[in-house]
């Protein structure tokens, strides 16, 4: 009998802790999976930040000063929550290379519409519409297709580039590393650095060594003309059954 | 550190680009290469892959518990009901089963070159990482002793960046405490795991109390191009014998039923350390080869006392110290390679092995700087092996390989006459012996479907006289008997998609001068020989089905026939193997945060040990356990509750018989206990 009672306490217990939501449970779900091309000027580049968070705080210091209604950049956790769908729209948002030009952070979704279905925009994204439409980039562009250019000349470049780690491959090492580069308006690949971890040392180098394999960028001169870029970069490592 | 069989092909094919791209999918980047287990699958052997989830979810609480569990494997306790000693068998070898079934950690060999069991507890499950198991000849990577089977089981290594880490604490039935704890730390290139654990039982027989208290270490600086490493590893362990219970039909004496729980050798007990540590460096060599170089050292100490109980007439008392040094080194080579146009994988090392053993024995404790004999066994292996896997076409592998090993032993034994306890003994004369012998294997495996896989392979391995069948107190000289060979044949088939894994295998093993202890042999007193020719056949079925993202089952099914072929034994079947084996392990994740899994193991019956004549008129009976746990998470803690043997069956899974009177005894197992375990993550 005292067996049983043992026990029957010891279900119970279990069945109790199932049932209570822990204050402590923190859903790490992973972020959606994306490219986010993001114009900054040149001198507010994020060159140390290896997480997040050092990269919200960064650009919130810039948007304290140059733009008007700051918008939180994508590279926020946060977004997770919106529909994969928005992602697609992301913007190419080239960046003036004067002083006065603003930075282009915007929510996706906001900043799809400001591209490509509302150019009519006032202050620094306005006037970053209208060098876009005296020629900059390529005159009969959405942002959307821009975007999506862009993106498939870096990934068309990058792919014979990226390889599965070996050694995390053998401990099952799995994981979304987050990177940040500038795309000069020369083609040139700079300022590669780690913004998020996957969790492994081995993964984030395996990025970064396969993007720093490529150093230029020919075809995207002609749809960065007198911008540069600063890009984050998605890069999800995972391993596969079938 | 030697890769296991599957580590090394699953390397090597890790470095063919073709498994390994990147993709455009949405707008990330995503790059995908097979995992671990597909590749081992996809090899023309029976595989199987048990991963830390698996154990996590398993009704296990230990390492031979989870391994019998698995088609074709059975265990034997010969000493009580914990985990510390028992014997795993693969194929059916009955008692020699541990000889013939090779146990590795990380890859290097843990089967000692005498016939002491591999301590399991040794191993704390909580630091597994996987388990792979080879059913099979493993001759050509492992070499001596992997006939049956090889169960390479792979540590955790360090991984994520920052520190992680678990403490558990258990409690049971039978006075059963215990904590366990692991430390993971990574900072940039360099990282380390840290797993420590400590046991103290009562068990559940009189005089079979049980202590352990196990640490072991890895410590790494990994890049991408390769790894330097440092493994480490130390337990002590106390364990209580607490013998048999007897059974004489004639005069009615059945201690299995009055006094199950009972000891036979109150004063029974051995006494067990050792350490072992593994330093090595593994390096890519350009994109395709890559070396590794390790060098290990493995020491053990045992102490063990057997009380006389037998009889006044003569002091049988008899008190041992072990001691076994063993360094290995073993460099290798894993690379692709293309061969006349044909790609491939090529597997080439070296094993050095090399052993000191010295065995003292005396009357008791307090005489032990006086032994009676004391008996020195050198001995020294060396292999040379090379493997190739060949993809002539994109669905079809060929696997051939090769080993030849050179085993030197040099035996030395002292007779002191004047010692206590010296009686009727001689000095042994010095002896030594080399023998030479191949491996060999040749398989083929091809997809038939993107799900299905169809194998087979033809192999030759081989196992040498441990050092306890060299020496034997009751003969006059070392004696090196022949070497056991074995050649067979595997076939089967691997079914595997999104919601289900099937495997099928048979196999037919022949096998020559199987090495054995005839206890009838030497007036009585028994002698290890060569036996008639022997034969193994079977099938084995292995299937995983996930139901629902709630409910999953996994199915095990073993037919195994172990019989002499020639001989007045002939047709008999060799004792201690059961005909048929069978498991059923369901996975119900009742809610998010609580899972339930059942397991239900059957072992059908089989012949006691020492039964060859198969004319004994009692048989270790079939029987059925049933396991249920019951785990619940909160946080990043996690309550368990685990009832072993819920229906509270009475049984044992070995026993032997006499042949002189009608008798036999056995090593009755506990009935239902049960184990709770609260974990706390960081």
């Amino acid at each position: 009998m005292r067996y049983f009672i043992g026990i029957s306490v010891l279900i119970h217990v279990i069945v109790i802790m199932a049932f209570t939501e822990s204050p402590f449970v923190i859903y790490n779900d992973d972020p959606p999976l994306q490219i986010t091309l993001i114009a900054a000027k040149g001198d507010a580049r994020q060159d140390e930040l290896a997480t997040s968070k050092a990269v919200d705080a960064a650009l919130e210091r810039i948007s304290a000063t140059d733009i008007p209604a700051p918008v939180r950049p994508a590279v926020k956790p946060a977004v997770k929550s919106r529909p994969r769908q928005d992602n697609n729209n992301l913007p190419l948002a080239p960046e003036h290379k004067t002083p006065e030009t603003a930075v282009a952070r915007k929510s996706p979704k906001e900043a799809a519409l400001t591209d490509s279905e509302n150019p009519a925009v006032t202050g620094p994204a306005g006037a970053r519409e209208q060098d876009r439409q005296k020629g900059v980039i390529a005159s009969n562009s959405t942002g959307e297709n821009r975007a999506q250019t862009l993106r498939k000349l870096l990934y068309t470049a990058l792919e014979p580039h990226f390889y599965y780690p070996r050694l995390a491959r053998r401990n099952g090492w799995q994981g979304l590393v987050q990177l940040g580069m500038t795309i000069k308006d020369s083609g040139q690949l700079s300022d590669i650095h780690l913004l998020k971890t996957s969790g492994y040392p081995l993964l984030d180098n395996a990025a970064l060594n396969s993007i720093g394999k490529i150093r230029y960028l020919p075809d995207a001169v002609r749809w960065i003309k007198e911008h540069h870029f600063d890009m984050v970069v998605h890069v999800k490592y995972q391993l596969s059954d079938f | 550190m030697r890769f296991s069989v599957i580590a090394g092909i699953v390397f090597i094919a890790s470095l063919t680009p073709s498994l390994s791209n990147a993709v455009e999918y949405d707008d990330a980047i995503i790059v995908t290469a097979s995992r671990l287990d597909k590749d081992i699958q996809s090899q023309p052997a029976t595989i199987t892959v048990i991963n830390a989830e698996d154990i996590q979810n398993s009704t296990a609480s230990n390492l031979p518990d989870l391994l019998s569990l698995e088609a074709g494997i059975n265990t034997r306790h010969f000493f009580g009901g914990n985990s510390a000693r028992p014997a795993v068998d693969i194929r059916g070898f009955g008692l020699t089963g541990t000889q013939n079934t090779l146990i590795l950690l990380d890859g290097r060999r843990l089967n000692d070159i005498d016939l002491s069991p591999v301590d399991f507890n040794a191993i704390p499950l909580h630091n597994i990482a996987r388990i792979e198991i080879t059913r099979g000849s493993g001759g050509v990577l492992y070499g001596d002793g992997a006939v049956g089977g090889t169960i390479n089981i792979i540590t955790k290594t360090p991984g994520k960046t920052g520190t992680t880490g678990n403490v558990a604490v258990f409690t049971g039935s039978y006075e059963n405490y215990g904590i366990n704890a692991n430390v993971s730390h990574v900072q940039g290139a360099f990282s380390f795991n840290i797993a420590a654990s400590s046991e103290v039982s009562d068990a559940y027989r009189d005089n079979n109390e049980y202590r352990e208290d196990v640490l072991q270490g890895d410590f790494r600086y990994t890049r991408d191009d390769g790894e330097i490493y440092l493994k480490f590893g130390a337990d002590q362990q106390h364990l209580n014998f607490p013998g048999v219970r007897s059974i004489l039909t004639a005069t009615g004496i059945n201690q299995y039923k009055t006094d199950r729980r009972g000891a036979t050798t109150p004063r029974d007990y051995a006494e067990r350390d050792g350490y072992y540590t593994t330093a090595g460096v593994s390096r890519y060599l350009g994109d395709s080869t890559e070396l590794i170089v390790d060098v290990g050292y493995r020491n053990k100490m045992t102490e063990s006392f057997f009380d006389d109980y037998v009889t006044d007439a003569f002091d049988v008392r008899n008190y041992r110290d072990v001691y076994l040094n063993t360094w290995s080194i073993t460099p290798r080579i894993n690379s692709e390679l293309n061969l006349l146009g044909v790609p491939g994988t090529l597997n080439i090392g070296i094993d050095y092995y090399d052993s000191d053993y010295e065995q003292e024995r005396s009357l008791i404790k307090s005489t032990s700087n006086t032994p009676v004999h004391r008996v020195n066994i050198d001995q020294e292996r060396i292999s040379v092996y090379a493997r190739h896997l060949f993809r002539p076409s994109p669905r079809t592998r060929i696997n051939v390989g090769a080993r030849w090993q050179r085993i030197a032993t040099d035996a030395r034994d002292s007779y002191d006459a004047t010692a206590p306890g010296a009686a009727f003994g001689a000095e042994k004369p010095d002896n030594n012996e080399q023998q030479h012998l191949q491996a060999y294997e040749l398989g083929i495996a091809h997809d038939v479907t993107n799900e299905t896989t169809v194998y087979a392979n033809v192999n030759q391995a081989f196992r040498v006289a441990s050092i306890d069948e060299i020496y034997s107190e009751f003969a006059a000289a070392f004696v090196y008997l022949n070497p056991q060979t074995s050649r067979g044949i595997d076939i089967g088939v691997k079914f595997r998609n999104q919601h289900t894994k099937i495997q099928a295998a048979a196999y037919y093993m022949s096998l020559k001068n199987e090495l054995h202890f005839d206890i009838t042999q030497n007036s009585g007193f028994g002698a290890n020989v060569n036996l008639d020719p022997t034969k193994r056949y079977g099938f084995e079925l292995t299937a995983d089905h996930q139901l629902n993202k709630q409910l999953g089952l996994r199915f095990n099914y073993a037919l195994t026939r172990s019989r002499f072929r020639e001989g007045i034994l002939a047709g008999n079947d060799v004792p201690a193997v059961p005909g048929h084996t069978a498991s059923l392990t369901a996975l119900w994740q009742i809610m998010p945060r609580l899972d339930l899994s059942a397991t239900a193991n059957y072992v059908g019956s089989r012949f006691l040990d020492n039964d060859q004549t198969n004319d004994f008129y009692k048989k270790v009976p079939a029987m059925t356990t049933v396991d249920v746990k019951l785990t619940g998470k909160w946080a990043s803690w996690k309550v368990s509750g685990l009832v072993n043997n819920l229906f509270d069956k009475k049984y044992y899974d070995y026993g032997i018989r006499s042949t002189s009177v009608q008798r036999y005894n056995v090593y009755p197992l506990p009935e239902r206990n049960a184990l709770v375990t609260i974990s706390k993550g960081f």
